[in-house]
């Protein structure tokens, strides 16, 4: 069964002070098709975890195991293999490149490690119909919306078929309705090939649409509790 | 606004110092090269100093006069021309062997000075040579020590060229032993500077000197007492004479008539009490009066005080079958008085009378009324050939009386009218007259017995009109003056009236300091040349500068919006960055400026190694001018700031919110399709380069080269354009998304497309320039040696014909050499010494040599032509004709290389042209037509027959081409070599020097060729710095784009895959940039190597490319590397 295991993760970052410890023993499981929310305020570390568990960067102590497999044992290469075939990102600045098409943009994890192929052109097609911007196939990113800068990252995120897709406040630079929105469109897509879901939000609103929710203060994973569930 | 500025350029001092990097490398290269002209001026202008020390003023003259002449003109110059001395000494042209060890080694153009220990005072008081001239043997300086391979202690045989008074092209002229051979040991060796570098020709190349003490040359030369050349030493060594001191001193000179090689006689006919006759004769030990001293004759005396005579040789004096050999004959109109005889009736002398006297008759039986004819040799002889002229026939008009011994003398007994001639006058028989040439007609009892009574007393008398034309010549016309006695005509009145001027006689000074020092000029601009040279260079700084500026105002574009959202307008927030920049650039430009000396030194370093060959030199020595420093600063901050400025107009207007959202581009992508005048603009490129390139196959020399560059230059803004469209064309349909890393590098590569075409256009110009420019790369041709084999030279003139079997043996040919030579043509030319006027030599021309061409060579043609002022066919056929047209105000046609014309002389086709003649009047010269690219680069070329008549002192020839004439041009090639050491050793005595025409013609090209190669060189080092600079922009576009690599280190691409991304995007620029540049290179140069013949230096360029692709993919693979170590994950999280 696939599942997403982080076994006491601490992530420290030297100063010039005494080190900064962001997260502090965090551990949670997850399964899969199963969507987490994290909560918390800014400087919390929410994004920090999303990076470790994403295998962006490495915990200072503590144990991260994607399908039972810790891939910070693996050399870089695999790693990076391993990061484009299990796991997809959707960040709150879009991050798309802007000399590409709409179309390259969601092709871009499929040329990690080789020439895309005739198969992924046609997923990221798929894709793009999904979250409906299939008349905007050719355009540059300067061409499209927010919100829809935001839907081709999500196409871009899903194109590989992750079995981990990690979203870091991919509404916040959204208005509501794109919010809602984009939102949905993540659960959904994500729904539908039963990969499991973390997204990071101050939301409580979209935060409320997930199986479960979670807090990070002061480095510490925590439940989200009843009172915060009021919008 | 101040601390703003100053707290951004210290927040931003890794771009502002990399802007400022870019103006000191353009600032250095201005200021290096305005230095390197600086000097080269500098370095030359020293040479001419040290070379003459004190030395301000020379006289040269062909004949030898009385040293003391030299402590006279002290004497009277001394204050008023501030002259501080005046040395005598001898200077000759000949030929030095070294006799010692295994192989003979000869040096020939050696300058021989005879001096003693006053020339060596004339050093400055900061020479450190002490020469100790021993009179047992010679000193050498070291550069003619090191030709020679000698050392101190071993023996020298110097050839010496021994004076004559005669011509050696008159009848009477020696033809042969005109060359001395004296052995001496070498009693020192001295660094060739200072005097021991003395040269009165201006040249970079040292001297080769040798010196031998005044008094042994003099005994030598059996000319006890005589030099032929005065030193003079003014008050301004650093200046030389001014032109009113020039004037005073020539004015102070006064020779004595016997320094002339004159003499005035007083000559007695008869009793001195009661003489038949009483006159004073001037007469000459040259034979021949100078032109001049009649001219002053003739103004200076009234017809009636004057008489002017002209004897002449006659082989033969016959009437019917009766003949006297060996006559002399004198033109002459008598003059009561002065004789030598009357006319019965008082009637002048018809031009076809002949008054014999008395002797003569009886020998011929003749009598007045019978008709006589003279046979004689021709004045003028060439190649040693002595030729009979025209027989002459005159009437008897008259007998006079010629005394015989113990009768009292007539005024025909008058030996005096005939001029001493050594060897001959003073014979005591005709058989032992040492003549020139062989007497053949036979000599009788009587004609001996003539000769005991009255010596070379005329036989007979001819009108001197009829005299003048048969026997005058380029030596003169007349043999003697004679004027009558008078008590208030003495011969020091004589002499006081006719006022003879030292200049017309060949005793003119020359300024050589102040000519030396206006030569120093030089006529190339190094400073021009090499700012062309560095050009590359120089764009490549200004590129930087442009780049790097542009990308720091993108980085800083959110900044600019923000000025703008607190209120700053547009114009204010745009002054701040231009006095940030201004200060970068100024601090640059200072630096850059200091950065110029060593960039000069660098380059003066490269002129004395590898580019050695374009000037001849490793002496030349940085010179820091420091208003040429300042000048540098100046334009270099200049040219940046103007760069920086329109860069900055470029940036054009965005709004607050564009600022503020951090963009600055303003590309809309055109449609798939493109617009289509960028397509049929560059297809309308490419057809006019093919026609461009098909008319270059037309022409010739440079104009085809300039056809094939321009086709070159076409086709690669034809390939320019066509990438530009490229980049810029939208290109995102299905099957044309980028799926691959390579197709992902191209699409980064296009998002820039202005600053990917400046780094593809430089790249490709860089490389296109320095491939292209080697086809002018110039090698020896055919038309450029005008299709001889060999150029010979010699240091004394050669007076036979080697063309000739008889002309070979009288030069000593053996019968084996005689016949190889047989098989080659010689053209031998006239030559009137002066200075190199070639590219070889960087001083200017102050007087070029001037050769005389046989009328063979002329009919001859061949070589290339640059231009001509051919009008009719047969010059557009044979250009060289030319040299015979008769020019209207007297000018002389003259031809010269195209080279020495423009770059040399500054002289145009039909321009007029004049250097001192011999007698002190101009020799002026009309340019006729122009050579390209031949062996005779630094001459003029006039007829012989124009030759002879400005330099009529000028025997024999000095300079020869050789072409084989029974075999193919291959093989008279592969025989050079053995014509070549027959005729050095068989003519060694004469100083002969045989060269291949084309390692001639090789020299001169060489140069034009080293300063291509210098272009190569300097540009290859300006595409490097571009390069190098553009992987430092692409790295700052790296780093601006770490969002973009973040996202894709998320999603899954490696490290590896991540620098080979950069890498191929940096390194595509790059080739192809260097593809196009190669590419359109290729149409430049192909068709012209393939036309003309030539060869690329395909070894360097290979290497320069090859280096210049390494060191791109090296700063590419750095840049990637940095990415590596970027802090990716900052750049993912939200801003």
């Amino acid at each position: 069964m696939n599942s997403l295991e982080a076994n006491a993760v601490t992530k420290t970052f030297p100063t010039r002070g005494e080190p900064l410890v962001v997260l502090r023993q965090v551990s949670l499981t997850l399964d899969e098709g199963e969507r987490l929310a994290i909560l918390g305020p800014s400087g919390s570390g929410k994004s920090t975890l999303l990076h470790v568990l994403g295998t962006l960067d490495r915990p200072t102590t503590g144990e991260v195991r994607l399908d039972g497999q810790n891939p910070f044992a693996l050399a870089e290469p695999e790693l990076a293999r391993f990061r484009n075939q299990q796991v997809g990102f959707v960040f709150q600045d879009h991050h798309l490149l802007p000399q590409c098409s709409v179309l390259e943009n969601v092709l871009l994890p499929t040329m990690a490690q080789a020439a895309s192929a005739s198969k992924d052109v046609d997923r990221a097609c798929e894709l793009i119909e999904h979250v409906g911007l299939t008349d905007r196939i050719e355009h540059r990113p300067a061409e499209l919306s927010g919100g829809q800068r935001q839907r081709v990252a999500v196409a871009r995120a899903l194109v590989n078929h992750p079995r981990l897709v990690l979203a870091d406040e991919p509404t916040g630079n959204l208005d509501r309705q794109n919010a809602d929105l984009v939102g949905q469109l993540l659960i959904d897509l994500v729904q539908q090939q039963q990969a499991m879901l973390i997204l990071v939000t101050h939301s409580r609103r979209l935060a409320q649409r997930f199986d479960r929710q979670l807090t990070l203060e002061d480095g510490m994973l925590g439940p989200w509790s009843s009172a915060d569930r009021t919008t | 606004m101040l601390r703003l500025i100053l707290s951004s350029l210290s927040y931003f001092r890794g771009s502002q110092l990399a802007i400022g990097l870019g103006v000191l490398v353009a600032t250095a290269v201005l200021t290096g090269a305005l230095l390197v002209g600086d000097s080269v001026r500098a370095s030359l202008r020293a040479m001419a100093l040290d070379q003459l020390q004190r030395i301000d003023e020379v006289l040269v003259v062909e004949q030898f006069f009385r040293a003391a002449l030299a402590d006279e003109l002290a004497a009277q110059a001394g204050r008023s021309a501030a002259v501080t001395a005046v040395v005598p000494a001898t200077l000759l042209n000949g030929t030095v062997e070294a006799t010692g060890g295994r192989r003979q080694r000869r040096a020939s153009q050696v300058t021989i000075v005879g001096a003693d220990a006053r020339f060596w005072k004339l050093a400055n008081e900061k020479s450190s040579h002490t020469v100790p001239m021993s009179q047992a043997g010679v000193v050498v300086n070291r550069t003619l020590a090191d030709e020679l391979g000698v050392q101190v202690g071993d023996t020298l045989l110097v050839r010496l060229p021994l004076p004559t008074d005669l011509p050696a092209d008159s009848p009477l002229g020696k033809k042969s032993d005109l060359v001395e051979g004296r052995r001496w040991p070498v009693t020192a060796i001295v660094p060739s500077d200072g005097l021991a570098a003395f040269s009165l020709r201006r040249s970079q190349r040292p001297s080769r000197n040798l010196f031998v003490p005044l008094k042994v040359l003099q005994r030598a030369l059996d000319l006890p007492g005589r030099a032929n050349t005065l030193l003079v030493a003014g008050d301004r060594p650093a200046h030389g004479t001014t032109v009113e001191q020039s004037r005073r001193l020539q004015q102070a000179l006064a020779p004595r008539l016997t320094d002339y090689r004159l003499a005035l006689r007083p000559i007695t006919i008869g009793d001195p009490r009661q003489p038949v006759s009483q006159r004073l004769d001037l007469s000459s030990r040259r034979l021949m009066l100078p032109p001049a001293v009649v001219r002053r004759a003739q103004e200076a005396f009234p017809a009636d005080q004057l008489q002017m005579a002209f004897s002449y040789l006659a082989n033969t004096i016959r009437a019917g079958q009766r003949s006297i050999p060996y006559s002399i004959v004198t033109g002459i109109n008598p003059r009561t008085g002065l004789g030598p005889f009357e006319t019965d009736d008082g009637r002048p002398l018809a031009d076809d009378e002949v008054i014999l006297n008395s002797w003569a008759a009886d020998q011929l039986k003749v009598q007045p009324g019978d008709e006589v004819t003279l046979t004689y040799y021709l004045p003028e002889s060439t190649h040693g050939v002595l030729q009979e002229g025209s027989p002459a026939t005159f009437r008897v008009r008259s007998v006079i009386p010629l005394a015989t011994k113990g009768e009292p003398p007539t005024q025909a007994n008058d030996p005096d009218l005939t001029p001493r001639m050594p060897g001959v006058t003073d014979q005591r028989s005709i058989d032992d007259w040492e003549l020139p040439f062989t007497l053949v007609e036979k000599i009788r009892p009587e004609d001996e017995a003539y000769w005991d009574d009255h010596r070379a007393t005329p036989k007979a008398f001819v009108s001197l009109k009829r005299a003048r034309m048969l026997w005058q010549s380029r030596f003169g016309d007349t043999t003697s003056l004679r004027f009558p006695v008078a008590p208030d005509q003495t011969a020091a009145d004589v002499q006081a009236r006719l006022k003879l001027n030292p200049a017309e006689l060949g005793f003119k000074f020359r300024p050589v300091k102040r000519l030396a020092l206006a030569s120093a000029v030089g006529t190339t601009p190094f400073e021009f040349l090499f700012l062309g040279f560095s050009g590359f260079l120089m764009v490549s700084a200004l590129m930087l500068v442009a780049l790097l500026f542009r990308l720091g105002i993108q980085r800083r574009a959110v900044q600019m919006g923000l000025f703008q959202a607190v209120g700053f307008s547009s114009r204010r927030w745009r002054r701040l960055l231009v006095i940030e920049h201004l200060l970068v650039a100024s601090a640059g430009a200072i630096a850059g400026a200091l950065a110029g000396v060593a960039f000069a030194w660098l380059m003066l370093v490269g002129l004395g190694t590898l580019w050695q060959q374009a000037v001849s030199t490793s002496a030349l020595r940085l010179a820091v001018h420091w208003p040429s420093v300042a000048t540098g600063a100046g334009l270099g901050w200049l040219v940046c700031v103007l760069t920086i400025g329109v860069s900055l107009r470029r940036l054009g207007y965005h709004s607050p919110r564009a600022l503020l959202a951090g963009t600055l581009v303003n590309v809309r992508p055109w449609s798939a399709a493109g617009p289509r005048w960028s397509r049929a603009l560059a297809a309308l490129l490419l057809v006019c380069a093919v026609f461009v390139a098909g008319g270059g196959t037309w022409l010739s020399g440079e104009g085809q080269a300039g056809a094939f560059l321009a086709a070159g230059s076409l086709t690669l803004t034809a390939l320019l354009l066509l990438v530009w469209r490229r980049m810029r064309m939208a290109d995102s349909t299905h099957s044309q998304a980028a799926r691959s890393l390579f197709a992902m590098a191209g699409r980064n590569a296009a998002r820039n497309p202005g600053r990917s075409l400046l780094a593809i256009g430089l790249v490709a110009s860089a490389s296109f320039l320095l491939i292209a420019i080697g086809a002018f790369r110039l090698a020896p041709t055919v038309e450029g040696t005008g299709g001889f084999q060999l150029w010979a030279t010699s240091d004394q003139a050669v007076l036979f014909d080697l063309n000739t079997e008889s002309g070979r043996n009288e030069l000593g040919f053996s019968t084996r050499g005689g016949e190889r030579l047989a098989d080659w043509r010689t053209y031998a030319l006239r030559v009137q010494a002066g200075d190199d006027a070639s590219c070889l030599n960087l001083y200017q021309s102050r007087g070029p040599r001037v050769l005389g061409l046989p009328s063979g060579f002329l009919a001859r043609g061949g070589f290339a032509w640059a231009g001509s002022l051919a009008r009719s066919p047969t010059e557009q056929a044979n250009p060289w004709t030319l040299l015979e047209r008769p020019i209207a105000d007297g000018a002389i046609p003259v031809v010269l290389d195209a080279a020495t014309a423009t770059y040399g002389l500054k002289i145009g086709l039909g321009d007029r042209y004049q250097i001192d003649g011999d007698d002190g009047q101009p020799v002026k010269f009309l340019v006729v037509g122009l050579l390209r690219n031949s062996i005779f680069q630094g001459d003029l070329l006039v007829a012989e027959r124009h030759f002879l008549s400005q330099f009529p002192k000028i025997s024999g020839h000095r300079l020869f081409l050789l072409e084989g004439q029974k075999s193919s041009a291959a093989t008279a090639a592969n025989d050079a070599a053995q014509i070549t050491e027959i005729l050095e050793r068989t003519l060694g005595d004469l100083g002969f020097d045989v060269t291949r025409a084309d390692d001639r013609l090789r020299r001169f090209l060489d140069v034009q060729n080293t300063y291509l190669l210098t272009f190569q060189s300097l540009g290859g080092l300006g595409l490097l710095l571009g390069t190098l600079g553009l992987a430092a922009a692409q790295l700052r576009a790296v780093v601006e784009r770490r969002g973009e690599l973040a996202v894709m280190r998320a999603c899954g691409f490696s490290d590896r895959r991540l620098v080979g991304l950069v890498m191929l995007e940096n390194g595509s620029l790059l080739v192809i940039g260097l593809g196009i540049g190669s590419a359109a290179a290729l149409v430049a140069v192909a068709p012209r190597l393939v036309v003309s013949g030539g060869s690329l230096p395909g070894l360097h360029l290979a290497g320069l490319l090859a280096a210049i692709l390494a060191a791109g993919w090296l700063a590419a693979w750095i840049a990637a590397r940095q990415v590596l170590r970027l802090p990716l994950l900052q750049a993912l999280r939200a801003q």
